[in-house]
């Protein structure tokens, strides 16, 4: 970690601000997303150890202009200052290119002008690729050693640092931060039955991320053990009590990528005609932003130099507002959230979640789960699949825990595959508890493509669910 | 650049062998909202992925490695000091001793080139998906992906290999307005070369489907079913039938499966013969520089060969055949017509496959089926089903009928008897 914004990108400054000024003679608009991510993902199990590039590593330049009708892009990772001629004919050939179905009416991006840097250091030390490999292999051998029926154990951290710049005629945003993921995941069998068991995790410091990994690699293990009992769910409809990552799959899968605004300008969602409305249990506030809390999402600002906001989507379950990109929010008249985010500086930016969660409530977690006749508690995302203009839900949960009369049974399920009506879901919350933990280790696609990271979770949530 | 970069490995005592991959890619995207033009990109990067080999350990037992990435111009320094840094790193790394893939003469492969210009072909592409729209349903979003990418893969036991591959991906969102309610799909589509007549059907059947959609209703008095599934579920379930079976797994004991057994029991249905094979002429080599020749993975129902990279391979005393991206499995001998008898689900949009082979799960939430109860075809919406694979595999029917695309050649169509419906 170098602690410090990218060399490579002040250097370049200079010649992407005259870029800019150049830009600025022809276009009405210009702008420059300068990108230097980079990182190491250090991965040991029983038998081999890997030292990749994380594939979060990035270095390269958007350019965007707006010529009165459209907005272009260009994406390159090679901007000389000495031949700025070249990068401006390439945008010339964009902006002309041939084509005949007609633009979008939409006008052009207004901008405060701000000048700010943001730096946010790892915390604690930083750790050499032998210290890492040898703490990692550690965590391997002893969670070998502790059970036969353990058949491989991988560990991993995946580090990173950001660094990224945008530039405009109004705008000068520079921001350097970090963070860290852990992962572990255990493979265990007896005789033909052979499960898994995995947990991951993010931090803004080496030093906590590595420590924490040990006992989540501890817990992993005995889950893949208990898992080699479990079967799958009989289908039906249950009560259910949600762990953290359930909690966050529910807000993100089944209604946080229906409140992405540029699904409201693609008349993609259903919660456009939902505002002000109720959308769920008066027990039920939601929240997103790099700002609303602290995980893997919290950038100081977005793709699109707009600062990172904090949103409150749902207020005592009443649906109040969405999030946005600088192009959606132009086109509905809006003020932009700061949720515009890129895969990478190769791809477009949409309206994308951050960090999003459901608020804490005030029941208590054993409470809820003694009031359960007939359910599970389920935990662990493993998957989910948004709906948001039909408001289907998929979402799946790696394992459940049966609970009988307020009680567990002892008997472990495996997968738990949740389907059904997100209203109906979020209608049918009956408790929040008041813990609250947001996991910062997963990814989100739109669709099925455009991956970014993304943190979700909230309180533990009592509610009936269709299974199987 | 890679000259550079090679210098610099060469330069370096430590680095006992090293792989460089160069990928140049140039693509071209045009984004559409409610049939109009919202954003226009274009895309042009080189980027290098370095990996660094180091022989240690007393009797050199060992070879290390440590891969990093080169995403812009760098100086020499820069690029000794990177490899200096992998090289440190790679002395930890106490992985079992292999060989690098050997490489004998320079070559290179490529897709034929498409010369109309990009943006003129994607606008012809729209213009057909946005003709396939009724005054009730459109294209609220449709994005456009041509991409040219150029991937040369160097080594120091002389393999330098270079491939450009085309291909053209499209996301629609059919949608319906209708009275009561507005629905949509997700549809996908990947193109290696343009066929307006191809493009034109898709975008017909994707508007029928998404009509459909509107005019589906909750299925009702059905438990269980014979379900069908279709395209790129198809292409998933398979893939995952055969996911534990590369060289790394196998090495790793993932699974207790070995060559020779059998991966369906009790055969019924049809024997699953499934493999991996190359989408063009042009995708001749693998990441490792190994070059690709079609493998057949499981043949009638049992596991034939194992697959994947080279350090894997040669772990376990193999020879390695390679890291493939293109599936390919036997049809079977019942009709499509023939599957459709008989009383089933056909299933036209998941949200998403569901499969855990672990478990033995397979099921999903339905966003569109067609539900034939013997007399009549109903499309059904909103519901879930689910099975056990094991189960499934021991009455599975394949149709006789292909199904293509870049990742996929085989049975378009599978039948997976009675699985429970919620």
């Amino acid at each position: 970690m170098t602690g410090k914004f990218s060399k490579y990108l002040k250097n370049k400054k200079p010649a992407l601000q005259e870029l800019i000024r150049l830009l600025g003679e022809k276009y009405a608009y210009a702008s420059v997303l300068a990108s230097d991510v980079s990182g190491t993902t250090i991965s040991v199990d029983r038998s081999t150890t890997t030292v990749n590039p994380t594939g979060l590593t990035e270095c390269g330049f958007v350019v965007k202009v707006f010529d009165g009708r459209a907005y272009f892009e260009y994406s390159t990772n090679e901007i000389d200052g000495k031949h700025l001629d070249d990068v401006i004919a390439a945008v010339e050939r964009l902006v002309t290119t041939k084509t005949t179905v007609p633009s979008v009416s939409v006008g052009l991006l207004q901008e405060t002008p701000i000048v700010k840097k943001f730096n946010r250091k790892n915390v604690g030390r930083d750790f050499t690729a032998e210290e890492i490999i040898a703490i990692l292999k550690g965590y391997v051998e002893s969670t070998l050693a502790s059970d036969a029926m353990i058949v491989n154990a991988r560990t991993s951290i995946e580090t990173v640092e950001i660094s990224k710049m945008f530039l405009s005629k109004a705008k000068d945003l520079e921001q350097y931060y970090t963070w860290s993921n852990s992962r572990a995941f255990v493979l265990a069998r007896r005789g033909e039955i052979t499960k898994y068991a995995y947990d991951g995790f993010g931090d803004n410091s080496i030093e906590r991320a590595l420590a924490a990994l040990k006992a989540a690699t501890e817990q992993t293990a005995k889950l893949a053990i208990e898992l080699l009992d479990a079967v799958p769910p009989k289908p039906g409809y249950y009560d259910i009590v949600t762990d953290a990552t359930i909690t966050g799959l529910i807000a993100h899968e089944a209604f946080g990528h229906g409140v992405e605004m540029d699904m409201f300008v693609k008349d993609r969602a259903a919660a456009k005609d939902y505002m002000g409305k109720r959308v769920a249990s008066p027990l039920v506030s939601m929240r997103d932003g790099a700002a609303s809390t602290f995980s893997v999402a919290s950038y100081f600002f977005d793709d699109d130099g707009v600062l990172a906001g904090n949103t409150k989507i749902i207020d005592k379950g009443i649906l109040i507002g969405g999030i946005s990109d600088v192009l959606s929010a132009l086109q509905l008249g809006q003020v932009p959230s700061g949720n515009s985010r890129r895969e990478s500086y190769k791809r477009k930016a949409y309206t994308r979640m951050t960090n999003t969660f459901f608020e804490k409530g005030k029941s208590r977690f054993d409470d809820m789960i003694a009031s359960v006749q007939e359910g599970y508690f389920i935990a662990k995302t493993n998957n989910g699949m948004e709906d948001p203009k039909n408001w289907g839900i998929q979402c799946t949960a790696h394992y459940g825990r049966e609970i009988k009369k307020g009680k567990f049974t002892g008997k472990i399920v495996s997968p738990v595959v949740m389907s059904g009506y997100v209203i109906d879901l979020l209608e049918s919350i009956s408790a929040v508890s008041s813990d609250f933990d947001v996991i910062g280790s997963g990814s989100c696609g739109k669709g099925y493509k455009e991956w970014v990271r993304v943190s979700d979770g909230g309180p533990c949530l009592k509610a009936k669910v269709k299974i199987g | 650049m890679i000259k550079q970069i090679v210098s610099a490995l060469k330069a370096n005592q430590m680095v006992s062998g090293w792989l460089v991959s160069e990928t140049a890619t140039v693509s071209s995207q045009v984004f559409y909202v409610m049939q109009k033009k919202e954003t226009t990109r274009r895309v042009e990067t080189r980027e290098y992925q370095v990996t660094v080999y180091h022989r240690h350990g007393e009797q050199h037992e060992y070879l290390g490695s440590s891969a990093f990435a080169v995403s812009r111009k760098s100086t020499k320094s820069e690029l000794a000091k990177k490899v200096e840094a992998a090289v440190f790193a790679a002395s930890f790394v106490k992985n079992k001793t292999f060989d690098l893939v050997k490489g004998e003469r320079k070559r290179s492969w490529k897709d034929p080139a498409d010369l109309s210009d990009p943006y003129v072909l994607l606008d012809e592409i729209a213009n057909v998906f946005f003709a396939a729209a009724t005054p009730v349903s459109r294209f609220n979003a449709l994005e456009a992906f041509h991409s040219r990418q150029t991937i040369r893969i160097l080594n120091s036991e002389g393999v330098d290999l270079t491939k450009t591959l085309a291909k053209i991906n499209i996301e629609a969102i059919p949608s319906h307005d209708g009275p009561e309610r507005k629905v949509e799909l997700i549809r996908m589509y990947a193109y290696r070369a343009v066929n307006l007549e191809q493009v034109k059907k898709d975008a017909a059947a994707a508007i029928a489907d998404v009509a459909m959609r509107y005019a589906a209703v909750k299925i009702e008095n059905v438990a269980t079913a014979d379900v069908i599934l279709q395209g790129d579920d198809v292409e998933e379930f398979l893939r995952a039938l055969i996911d534990d079976y590369s060289y790394d797994s196998i090495y790793q004991q993932n699974t207790d499966k070995r060559i020779g057994d059998m991966i369906q029991k009790d055969i019924r249905g049809d024997a699953l013969s499934i493999g991996w094979t190359t989408f063009s002429k042009a995708d001749a080599f693998d990441r490792d520089g190994v070059l690709l020749s079609p493998v057949r993975v499981v043949e009638q129902g049992k596991l034939m060969d194992y697959y994947g990279a080279n350090q894997y391979a040669q772990y376990l005393g193999m020879k390695p055949n390679g890291v493939f991206s293109t599936i390919e499995a036997a049809c079977g001998k019942t009709t499509i017509a023939r599957m459709k008898v008989k009383p089933h689900l056909e299933i036209l949009a998941l949200s998403g496959i569901q499969i855990d082979t672990y478990s033995g799960y397979i099921g999903g939430e339905v966003r569109l089926a067609v539900w034939f109860d013997g007399k009549n075809l109903i499309p059904v919406s909103g519901f879930s089903f689910s099975g056990n694979i094991d189960k499934a595999l021991s009455d599975l029917v394949l149709s006789k009928e292909a199904f293509t695309s870049i990742s996929y050649r085989g049975p378009k169509c599978l039948l997976l008897k009675a699985m429970d419906v919620l």
